[in-house]
């Protein structure tokens, strides 16, 4: 988005500045488990899905359920 | 003499008119002998000007960069209307008078190439005008005071470029020229959501545009 601005002083103006600034979405994401019970030694399978642009999904942690 | 102006005195003082007057002077002494003899005396017309400053709608005010509109008129035939060197002082360029100049009837004085402010606060210039004729200068000099504004500038420090949906930007507005306001003139949010400023918004110098905004779609 873009900011125009002007400024005035004693009847005299000077116009054309500006400023932008880029307001990027709050990324969102979905973690779909096709697999939410394995047997020893399989694969999980588990789908991470995003409609947000450029997204990247990290895995921030890793822990066991009792 | 005038008519019927007689006086005893050695040296009778008359007020001549305007134009050539032709004196005849005649004595008789007490005896009632006569003599007479005539001088003319020419009285030149003291030379009147007027100096219009039409600058602006007679304002006298101008922007940088801008020319001026002085109307010098004289009813005085043959009068010439001087101009004292133009003092610009150190922040006002472009002016062609430093050095005064002379004019006629029905000249104006523009500065053709506009004078340009290179300060941040206005400066006045001062026009200092006499008249006169080959034969008589009228004492009394006249001026017109021109104000040259500066082109004001403005500062833009944008200290959030990019932001996440939902946060503030801070954009620093500042202004070193006085008297600066600084106006939106448009503003284009496009689907972004949460901006309250629209044209004709103002802030003072030092003040910052802060105002959170949200992108609720996917991309930028």
């Amino acid at each position: 988005m873009r900011y125009n601005l002007e400024v005035l002083a004693n009847g005299c103006t000077t116009t054309g500045f500006f400023t932008d600034v880029i307001v990027n979405p709050n990324p969102t994401f979905v973690a779909s488990n096709f697999a939410p019970e394995i047997c020893h030694g399989d694969q999980t399978s588990i789908f991470f899905g995003s409609a947000t642009a450029g997204h990247q999904i990290n895995v921030v942690s890793v822990f066991m359920v009792p | 003499m005038p008519p019927g102006f007689t006086s005893t005195q050695s040296n009778p003082v008359v007020t001549p008119v305007l134009g050539l007057t032709t004196y005849v002077l005649q004595v008789t002494d007490a005896f009632g002998c006569t003599d007479s003899d005539q001088i003319d005396v020419t009285v030149n017309e003291v030379p009147t000007f007027t100096v219009t400053n039409n600058t602006n709608a007679g304002t006298g005010q101008i922007c940088s960069g801008s020319i001026i509109d002085i109307n010098l008129t004289s009813p005085t035939i043959g009068a010439i209307i001087t101009l004292q060197p133009v003092v610009y002082g150190g922040f006002v360029t472009g002016g062609l008078y430093a050095a005064g100049g002379t004019f006629a009837n029905g000249n104006t004085i523009t500065e053709g190439g506009g004078l340009i402010n290179t300060s941040n606060a206005p400066v006045s210039i001062v026009y200092t005008f006499s008249v006169a004729t080959p034969d008589c200068t009228n004492p009394v000099t006249q001026q017109a005071t021109i104000v040259v504004n500066p082109s004001p500038v403005l500062s833009i420090t944008n200290s959030t470029p990019s932001i996440c949906s939902g946060s503030a930007v801070n954009v620093l507005l500042n202004s070193a020229t006085s008297g600066a306001v600084i106006r939106i003139t448009s503003v284009n949010y496009g689907s972004v959501t949460g901006g309250t400023l629209s044209a004709g918004s103002t802030f003072t110098p030092g003040s910052s545009i802060t105002e959170s905004l949200i992108n609720s779609g996917n991309t930028r």
